[in-house]
């Protein structure tokens, strides 16, 4: 019986020094590529812009376009993987495949050429020249880094500290507000919970009625103003847990739509959906 | 998302405005005072150079889970031929005084009963006291029975001036 099998055997991520040193990408950021999750943009040097014509305006062109590829070459995100069929457990083919998922996303800036090269090319020109070239690729690190995340992680993270799973998310704004609005309410709301005594104190000696009356309204301004603060801060962190939770959902159905388009059939993700995710998708989700 | 957030507004406010707490009103010369579990707000108001008007409403019990009830003359009865009395004084109580009422002892000889109830309803008594001038401090005292308990509560301090 004959057994013919097409295995993915391994994959690994050749990231270029460009891709290590990007900073974390921002997922979703729209930036008119056709729908492409490429958010990450580095401006490339390319040095050795080499272009040969018959005029120097050729010339020029030329090395403008080897920019632009030894640009890609140099910065993109490349993922790479190893394709291996097998026919009666013996080796038939196996091909090392290298996808490229990157863009130009405007023209090489480039110093003047240099013509000068100890050599005569005539009747050709020949340029080298130091260009600048920006490129929008896709960020892997970050997306390996992102598909590994949890929506139970993000939760957790929150429950912890307030705003901490929402930074967990990157979403640093909102994480940031959430921790100031949190910790910001109880602290304030303790610090007038702490005067009520002082102020029962003078309401209790107060030796006139309108004395009385006056510290009676400071005393329970206090405690008011406290139990108004520690609900807002208890909302808040209650938010701040559902919040991070709803948005690694989004987040991964983002990741799961990057997955179908650019690795289905050479990466291996498939989001398995928790007890507590499921728990948290059906009872807490308002049902309109 | 924006019909969450929208919910979430309301619930933050809802729960804002959810904070009416009780808190007691422990000082007899506040307009209001709790004497232990009971309420009797007493209010005067001068009526002439000797004459003050006393105004009072009803009994209000707080039982221990916090529900207010209003209590009917049958409901805390009182107790004693002068169970139930208006004391005056033209000085302004003393300490002894505030820990008596706080206590629910004797107020001192500086207090003199100007006038008696003969229900524990809401109501009103003209008081001319015998030191010739209306103005000064009054206090209802209530000696009652309620839920088969005998107590005495008293009034806040109403201050005519």
């Amino acid at each position: 019986m004959g057994m013919h099998n097409k295995v993915l055997l391994s994959m690994f991520f050749g990231a270029t020094f460009a891709l290590s040193a990007a900073p974390a990408g921002n997922a979703g950021a729209d930036l008119g590529l056709d729908k492409e999750y490429f958010s990450t943009q580095k401006v490339i040097r390319v040095r050795d812009a080499v272009g040969k014509g018959r005029s120097k305006e050729i010339a020029i062109q030329n090395a403008k376009i080897d920019a632009h590829r030894k640009a890609l070459e140099r910065s993109i995100s490349s993922f790479r993987h190893m394709i291996v069929e097998t026919k009666d457990f013996a080796v038939t083919n196996e091909q090392l495949i290298a996808d490229v998922n990157a863009k130009v996303i405007d023209e090489a800036r480039c110093n003047e050429p240099n013509w000068d090269h100890g050599f005569n090319f005539a009747p050709f020109h020949v340029a080298v020249m130091d260009c600048h070239v920006t490129v929008s690729f896709f960020d892997l690190d970050f997306f390996t880094t992102e598909i590994m995340k949890t929506a139970e992680g993000a939760c957790i993270r929150s429950i912890v500290l307030s705003g901490w799973g929402q930074f967990y998310n990157q979403n640093y704004i909102t994480g940031a507000a959430m921790a100031l609005i949190t910790y910001g309410s109880i602290g304030y709301g303790y610090s007038r919970e702490t005067k009520v005594n002082a102020a029962r104190n003078e309401y209790n000696n107060a030796s006139s009625p309108a004395e009385a009356e006056r510290k009676y309204k400071e005393m329970r301004n206090h405690q008011e103003v406290a139990r108004t603060m520690y609900v807002i801060g208890a909302l808040t962190w209650a938010y701040s847990i559902w919040e991070a939770f709803e948005d690694r959902e989004r987040a991964d159905d983002v990741l799961y739509q990057v997955h179908q388009k650019y690795f289905k059939g050479k990466l291996n993700y498939e989001p398995q959906i928790s007890f507590f995710q499921r728990f948290m998708m059906q009872s807490t989700r308002p049902k309109w | 998302m924006v019909r969450f957030s929208f919910a979430f507004s309301i619930l933050v406010l809802a729960g804002c405005t959810g904070t009416e707490m009780r808190m007691a009103h422990e000082n007899p010369l506040d307009r209001i005072f709790d004497s232990g579990s009971f309420r009797l707000v007493l209010t005067g108001e001068v009526n002439s150079a000797t004459v003050s008007t006393l105004t009072w409403g009803s009994v209000y019990y707080t039982s221990d889970t916090g529900k207010i009830s209003e209590l009917s003359s049958e409901d805390i009865q009182v107790s004693g031929t002068n169970g139930s009395q208006v004391f005056y004084s033209a000085a302004t109580p003393g300490a002894t005084d505030i820990a008596a009422v706080k206590q629910g002892g004797t107020l001192s000889g500086a207090f003199a009963a100007v006038c008696t109830l003969t229900t524990t309803a809401a109501g009103s008594c003209t008081a001319t006291p015998a030191s010739g001038t209306g103005k000064g401090y009054y206090i209802i005292r209530l000696d009652y029975k309620y839920d088969n308990k005998t107590g005495r509560i008293y009034s806040n301090f109403a201050g005519v001036q």
